[in-house]
């Protein structure tokens, strides 16, 4: 990959287009889980990877190419949901067809407490628990892709969590109301 | 398995729910996009006009070279720490500091770390017209270099602060009439809003380079900065404005830039031009009205709409609006959808406002044209100083 970015780095269109393929589902994947919509998941995979190379020449290190790519990935859904920031109060959720989980590990009321948790979280918050639950990096890894200090990224990965811990807490707890009915 | 375990396989497992694949027409959008879109290699602007003499050859420009770093008397090469008061500056700009006070060569300061422009008259030394051009730091703070100043007068160097207000440059290669390893020291200064960089010569034994270097300079918004205050030239007339330092990146659309920091952005549309159905994606737009009240009085008239907190004011001298325009949350045609807002004239783009958003906007009035500005989020405290700090129309600083 190094090479193909060196290439495109010096104008090789097609060297960043070997790049946009070798990447953008592993980047649309990221965007779709902060962002929890498509469409949106869409125009920020787009903006991001048309900012990628522009500005791929003050890019200094090649290899540190995809974690360059997911800080201007994560930026992007930032701006995403700010440009169309009521939604994110009415987060459309993604149909999902079939299972409900990998070997039914998720119950339906599961996720649907997750949906609205998670839905309640900053964007900040989102990309950190996206980053560090979907593609396994550590706190420090988090911090270096955000650029931000690693206890900032330890804190956003705290709430994170609780909030989403204590959802699913709740949700599956009997309300006596509920029950009673 | 305790708790956190489970918890952790629960979160995965209700992340893997979400889609992995990109979209084909995502993926050929972007390739599309690319093929005319430019690399940023701080061509930003338009070629500039080369004068003729520029076909007289490198002998003739080195000798006019030689001539100018004579008359401009630069110090001698053994002592770069002595100041040229001819090339004092913006007289604003806060005082120097000793050449050897808190010496310490390292990166350049991240304020400094920017894409700067100006505006540079015609130069008979530089063979060069008249034009705008630009002085790129890299973002790591090692490399400064002109661009748009034609072939060979770049003058990519490598730099580093060696004071705090000193920075020392040395040339990378042969080229525009010096050599690799010329070295030159610096004055550096920023404004109090950090917008503008005016730069003076201690000493330079690259002598074009100081004339290429030397001046009042404003940090591009156009290009990513980590500090908010700046110009934005990619509009027509552009603007300057003083933001909260952030990590911004700006994106551009024809007659539309956002500056996209982590906690506030700016959007920026000119000529703004309503859809005529909300509900409809096929975007059909009413006819063209110029001005702010045409564009307010379109939406106070449909009742997918709400339109408060009218009122006027001016800005940068101009005549403007403010309006604050939402969407209805629970509107009958089209409920739980985004409503398709308006889109600037000249551009193939639309914005739209989802159910119970809203959005603060300042349309102002330039000449003929109409800008509108959004802060966002809505409500900030500092909207109003952000949009009380824009100037328009804007103009470069000249060289």
């Amino acid at each position: 990959m190094d090479e193909l970015v060196e290439q495109a780095r010096a104008g090789d269109r097609e060297a960043f287009a070997s790049l946009v393929r070798m990447t953008s589902d592993r980047m649309y994947a990221i965007a779709t889980r902060i962002l929890r919509d498509a469409d949106l998941a869409e125009d920020a995979l787009q903006g991001a990877l048309i900012t990628a190379w522009k500005s791929l020449p003050t890019l200094r290190d090649p290899a540190r190419f995809e974690a360059w790519l997911r800080r201007l990935l994560v930026h992007a859904c930032y701006a995403e949901a700010r440009r169309r920031r009521s939604w994110t109060t009415n987060i459309r959720v993604l149909p999902v067809d079939g299972p409900v989980g990998p070997d039914g590990l998720i119950s339906i009321v599961e996720r649907d407490a997750l949906d609205k948790a998670f839905a309640r979280l900053s964007m900040e918050q989102r990309a950190v628990f996206v980053l560090h639950h979907h593609l396994g990096l550590s706190l420090t890894e988090i911090a270096d892709t955000l650029g931000v200090p690693a206890g900032t990224a330890r804190s956003r990965l705290h709430y994170a969590t609780q909030t989403l811990r204590a959802a699913i807490t709740a949700d599956l707890q009997p309300t006596p109301q509920g029950r009673m009915a | 398995m305790s708790a956190t375990r489970d918890f952790d396989d629960i979160a995965r497992a209700w992340l893997d729910l979400m889609p992995s694949e990109a979209p084909d027409r995502a993926v050929d959008a972007v390739l599309e996009a690319v093929s005319s879109a430019p690399q940023r290699r701080g061509r930003r602007f338009g070629p500039r006009r080369f004068t003729p003499m520029a076909r007289l050859g490198l002998a003739g420009g080195l000798a006019a070279a030689i001539v100018i770093a004579g008359a401009l008397a630069l110090g001698p090469r053994t002592s770069p720490d002595v100041t040229n008061p001819a090339n004092s500056g913006d007289p604003s700009a806060s005082p120097s500091v000793s050449p050897d006070a808190g010496r310490t060569a390292g990166a350049l300061d991240s304020a400094l770390r920017s894409t700067w422009a100006a505006f540079a008259n015609e130069n008979a030394t530089l063979s060069t017209g008249a034009g705008p051009v630009s002085l790129v730091v890299n973002p790591v703070g090692t490399s400064i270099a002109a661009e748009n100043y034609g072939p060979g007068h770049g003058y990519a160097s490598t730099a580093s602060q060696i004071a705090p207000d000193q920075v020392e440059v040395v040339l990378d290669r042969d080229g525009g009439g010096c050599f690799a390893g010329d070295r030159g020291v610096y004055n550096v200064q920023l404004d109090d809003t950090k917008g503008y960089l005016t730069i003076t010569s201690l000493s330079d034994e690259c002598s074009n380079r100081f004339l290429v270097f030397v001046g009042r300079w404003v940090r591009s918004l156009d290009d990513p900065s980590t500090i908010g205050a700046g110009a934005i030239t990619a509009l027509d007339p552009g603007f300057s404005i003083v933001m909260p330092d952030d990590d911004y990146q700006t994106r551009h659309l024809t007659d539309f830039v956002e500056i996209a920091g982590t906690t506030y952005s700016l959007m920026v549309h000119k000529n703004p031009q309503p859809f005529a159905d909300p509900c409809s994606t096929a975007e059909e737009r009413v006819p063209y009205q110029p001005g702010a009240q045409a564009f307010v009085d379109f939406f106070k008239g449909n009742d997918a709409y709400d339109v408060t907190d009218i009122a006027p004011l001016t800005i940068s001298g101009h005549d403007a609006l403010h309006a604050t325009v939402g969407g209805k949350a629970n509107y009958a045609r089209c409920p739980d959808q985004a409503l398709y807002e308006y889109t600037p004239k000249n551009c193939a783009c639309h914005f739209i406002v989802g159910p119970g958003g809203a959005d603060s906007m300042y349309l102002v009035e330039v000449g003929s044209d109409t800008y509108l500005f959004i802060v966002s989020p809505i409500g900030l405290a500092i909207e109003r100083e952000i949009i009380d700090s824009i100037r328009i129309p804007f103009d470069l600083p000249v060289q």
